[in-house]
């Protein structure tokens, strides 16, 4: 865990990175110190941040398969040994098939079974709760909205069984919308510190965007 | 080009023009770019108004929404590539449309479309909508910019013809405006894609019927890459923040040549331009080629030369390809060189002063033609075909409101905007589904809508116009918002043909006297002519798609508020208009008078009722009625889950609102109304637990259900 204590989260942009501004404002309205930082500046600015948001988008346009470029960028490196002292990593949307591409969850995201994009509001049933979100309990039924093309989680039955095991599975779908296995939204890691969900909680802050039970996960995962 | 017009550009020019030149001039002159058989009549419409910050004739319009915040819009065509090549033909048209926002400083927040194919029966429509779709979807959703409001419809006249215009809305603070024109001795910067053989002479392609061989011009449709136009919006926002950028222009149609001649035209500047530095995508194109490709996701920058390496620093960042291609001069000529040569030396003008032609219009309405097949002329209605037409309409069985919700025109397309991110930049307060959309901006909602009537138009051009433009003001109304301004996109047949200028004409005078009766000007838009299938001759059903945006307190359904008893009333409906089951019927459509007073009135009653912002807004639900009321009351009850009883004679009967209040409120709704002059009349009932019935016929509510979302599996899926 990084040595400061001032609770500073870094976001960090990809090229295509596009729910970057989107979840500054949430945290910022939070009341959560964000800064957002260029993927090839993050390495060297990790040791200011407390904890880590990879954001939503399309890094390098999703070419060859998404979020597997950007697992390649030197931010990730340096993300993977913040994880790994323990610093808390949550990587929505992208951002998951971010940290699955890089080895840091495990399994992969695939084209949903409806072969098309999907933008709507879906129930979530929360699960096992991991280290980082276990302070007080999250409510059993929220409502976040997904917006993605590439959204069905799968993993082989030994993984499945891990994380099922571990109970590391953190969101469900109470209705499957695209073919997801075991109805996966959201995993972390063996230790609990590494998030990665595919519904957006920044689009969840108010009423009037259509719900605010983004809020508390935001707050839990980097008010602590 | 006309030999008259070859003659006008020898004068300009002083010289006999060249080989590249003649390619230049090709694209400058075709109707895309030069709007020369429309100019005189785009004239005819209103510009000014208390909002309008910059009206037409720019990349795109602004308005002023207050605290120092402008928006800027417009929405172009992208009908001919999207005809031949779906998928990248609509999404270069977002990508263009997002590069004319780009132009005027804005930042991309919205996208919005209105889409028009053949019967959805059709396998080739099945294919262009699905692919259209896709296009637009992957730019947008690539791009971070919520597709939020649009509009598809079906007509056999656009089974070869399809009809795609993109809008985009951009947000800006007004201090941060470009200037208008660039100046003596910048540097101009070519930016973002590189320049290939994709898309040449785009316009001109644009600019002719669509014919048998029009799959040969694969090659005037250009290729789509939205990862590089998103690094020029990020890459822009920089620019603007470090203030880098004196002028910036997009290169859409026509490409480089239109690029340079319209910027160097506005600054009354000359340009030194070096093509060797221009990053080709092959080698050996020749010079032509390389200033008309329209190839996508390009800009001219137009740099103070201490501020390049600035400049530089952040093209790189963005990994976006740049060179600088010349510097502007005073003396008002553009040199073109390459291989370090001077090629030739062009006057610019001679590409932007295009002259008008004055196109001839038909005196009278065309005759109705002899079918040329069963299917040609049976949804195409004529003009003139309206006398008396659809007398009892309106009381035709409450069955048949069940038939028409399961129609091609009638249904849900959920199907379509569930695969547009509607929701990124989180500002969508009001979400596609019925009505506007609804965007929180700063300090104030903004609610923009893409709306046509196709069907009406054809029946009687000018009137028809003036309902599209009543409706369009209705949707931006029931979203608690006062519309400031519009742009369009006029999509119509081959304007040789004086029936179709005839069509075109009409439209524009009706366009102009419900602009000025509403107080919603122009700022901008887009003509697309020649949208016909030279091979059956037919053109298109006319189109004009307007796109109005509104500031306001915004209103919201309040679906959970509404309670067994709860009385729907239609305001201000328009006797005697029935378009959507008329069309559905395949029965020509009268074509009422539309009192443009009237609406304004019952607009601004309704405005001051939703809009004072203290939360005391008596309505609960607030539906633009333009499929009928019957349908209307419909999509409430099965968006919002709950019962509805109609009763009501003329379940067909469109315009106006469809307003759900407390019966209470109901009752001083009534007296408003009466005291002003608005028609109102109570058409049905919330309740009765979710059970759904019709001048005492009910409905299988699931039945109507599987009707209203029946789009996917008309389209073959599940």
């Amino acid at each position: 865990m990084s040595s400061h204590s001032k609770g500073l989260v870094g976001v960090v942009k990809f090229p295509g990175s596009n729910c970057d501004l989107d979840s500054v404002n949430a945290l910022n309205y939070l009341g959560i110190g964000t800064e957002l930082v260029w993927h090839t500046d993050f390495p060297g600015r990790i040791a200011d941040f407390d904890a880590i948001y990879i954001p939503g988008g399309f890094s390098y346009g999703d070419h060859l398969r998404a979020g597997v470029i950007a697992a390649f960028s030197p931010s990730l490196k340096a993300i993977r040994d913040f994880a790994k002292e323990g610093g808390r990593v949550l990587g929505v949307c992208n951002g998951f098939q971010i940290l699955v591409e890089s080895g840091l969850l495990p399994g992969a995201l695939a084209r949903n079974d409806t072969n098309t994009f999907i933008c709507k509001w879906v129930g979530l049933n929360t699960e096992d709760n991991c280290s980082f979100l276990s302070k007080g309990k999250l409510p059993q039924n929220i409502s976040l909205p997904i917006a993605n093309g590439e959204g069905k989680y799968m993993a082989d039955e030994k993984t499945l069984e891990k994380l099922k095991e571990n109970k590391r599975i953190v969101f469900t779908y109470s209705s499957n919308p695209n073919g997801s296995a075991l109805s996966i939204a959201g995993i972390c890691n063996e230790a609990g510190n590494v998030v990665g969900m595919m519904p957006h909680p920044e689009r969840a802050i108010t009423p009037e965007l259509g719900g605010t039970d983004g809020k508390e996960i935001l707050l839990r995962t980097f008010k602590q | 080009m006309l030999e008259s017009e070859i003659d006008y550009a020898t004068k300009i020019l002083g010289h006999k023009p060249n080989e590249v030149e003649l390619a230049m001039l090709d694209v400058m002159y075709s109707e895309h770019c030069s709007y020369k058989s429309s100019r005189p009549y785009l004239k005819l419409l209103p510009t000014k108004g208390k909002y309008v910050v910059v009206g037409p004739g720019a990349d795109a319009g602004v308005v002023d929404v207050g605290n120092g915040w402008g928006v800027t819009f417009k929405i172009e065509s992208h009908n001919h590539p999207s005809a031949i090549e779906p998928y990248n033909g609509a999404a270069t048209g977002v990508g263009g449309i997002v590069r004319d926002i780009l132009s005027m400083g804005g930042f991309p927040i919205a996208l919005t479309d209105s889409l028009h194919f053949g019967s959805v029966a059709s396998a080739h429509s099945k294919w262009l909508l699905k692919n259209v779709v896709g296009g637009i979807a992957d730019y947008g959703n690539c791009m971070g910019i919520p597709t939020v409001s649009g509009e598809v419809k079906f007509n056999s006249s656009y089974e070869s013809n399809c009809i795609v215009n993109c809008g985009c809305v951009g947000l800006m603070p007004l201090s941060q405006m470009p200037n208008s024109k660039p100046l003596v001795g910048q540097l101009i910067v070519l930016a973002g894609g590189t320049t290939g053989r994709d898309g040449i002479k785009g316009v001109s392609f644009a600019s002719r019927g669509l014919t048998d061989r029009s799959e040969d011009d694969r090659s005037a449709v250009q290729i789509a890459d939205p990862l590089t136009e998103k690094m020029l919006v990020d890459a822009l926002e920089e620019f603007k923040l470090k203030k880098l950028i004196h002028y910036q222009k997009d290169l859409g149609g026509g490409g480089l040549t239109c690029g340079l001649t319209e910027s160097l035209g506005k600054g009354g500047l000359g340009a030194i331009v070096n093509l060797d530095r221009v990053f080709l995508r092959e080698k050996g194109m020749p010079t032509d080629e390389v200033m008309v490709s329209e190839s996508q996701e390009r800009m001219l920058l137009f740099v103070e030369r201490p501020k390049l390496p600035a400049v530089e620093e952040i093209l790189k960042k963005y990994l976006l390809a740049y060179a600088v291609i010349g510097e502007t001069v005073s003396e008002p000529m553009l040199c073109i060189y390459r291989n370090n040569q001077l090629l030739f030396t062009t006057n610019p003008i001679a590409y932007t002063d295009v002259p008008v032609i004055q196109r001839k219009e038909a005196s009278q309405p065309a005759k109705a033609k002899p079918k040329a097949n069963k299917d040609a002329n049976a949804d195409g209605g004529n003009e003139g075909d309206n006398c008396g037409a659809v007398g009892g309409l309106g009381r035709l069985s409450p069955k048949l409101l069940a038939d028409l919700l399961g129609s091609q025109n009638a249904c849900s397309m959920d199907w379509v905007y569930r695969q547009y991110d509607h929701e990124v930049g989180a500002r969508t307060v009001g979400k596609p589904s019925l009505d506007s959309a609804l965007l929180q901006l700063p300090h104030t909602m903004l609610s923009v809508k893409t709306d046509s009537n196709a069907y009406l138009v054809s029946h009687e051009p000018r009137i028809g116009t003036m309902h599209v433009f009543a409706e369009n003001w209705r949707n931006i109304i029931a979203r608690g918002c006062l519309p400031i301004a519009y742009v369009d996109n006029l999509n119509f047949g081959n304007p040789e043909r004086e029936a179709v200028m005839r069509q075109f004409g009409e439209s524009v005078r009706g366009m102009a006297e419900a602009s000025r009766i509403l107080d919603v000007p122009c700022v901008g838009g887009n003509v697309s002519f020649y949208n016909e299938d030279e091979k059956t001759g037919v053109a298109i059903l006319p189109n004009p798609v307007l796109m109005a945006v509104g500031i306001g307190t915004g209103f919201l359904p309040k679906p959970d508020a509404c309670r067994n008893g709860d009385p729907i009333y239609l305001v201000n409906g328009i006797d005697g208009l029935y378009s959507t089951i008329a069309e559905f019927l395949n029965k020509p459509v009268a074509v009422p008078a539309i009192a443009m007073e009237q609406e304004k009135a019952a607009g601004q009653f309704l405005l001051g009722q939703m809009g004072d912002g203290k939360g005391k807004c008596p309505f609960k639900l607030v539906h633009d009625n333009s499929k009928g009321l019957g349908i209307s009351a419909l999509e409430l009850a099965l968006r919002y889950g709950f019962g509805v009883q109609l009763d009501a004679d003329d379940l067909f009967k469109e315009g106006g609102y469809l307003i759900v209040t407390s019966p209470e409120a109901g009752k001083s709704l009534i007296s408003s109304c009466g005291k002003r002059n608005i028609p109102i009349i109570k058409v049905g009932e919330i309740g009765n637990g979710n059970s759904i019935s019709a001048n005492g016929v009910s409905f299988d509510r699931a039945g109507l259900v599987e009707r209203y979302n029946i789009l996917p599996r008309m389209m073959g899926y599940g």
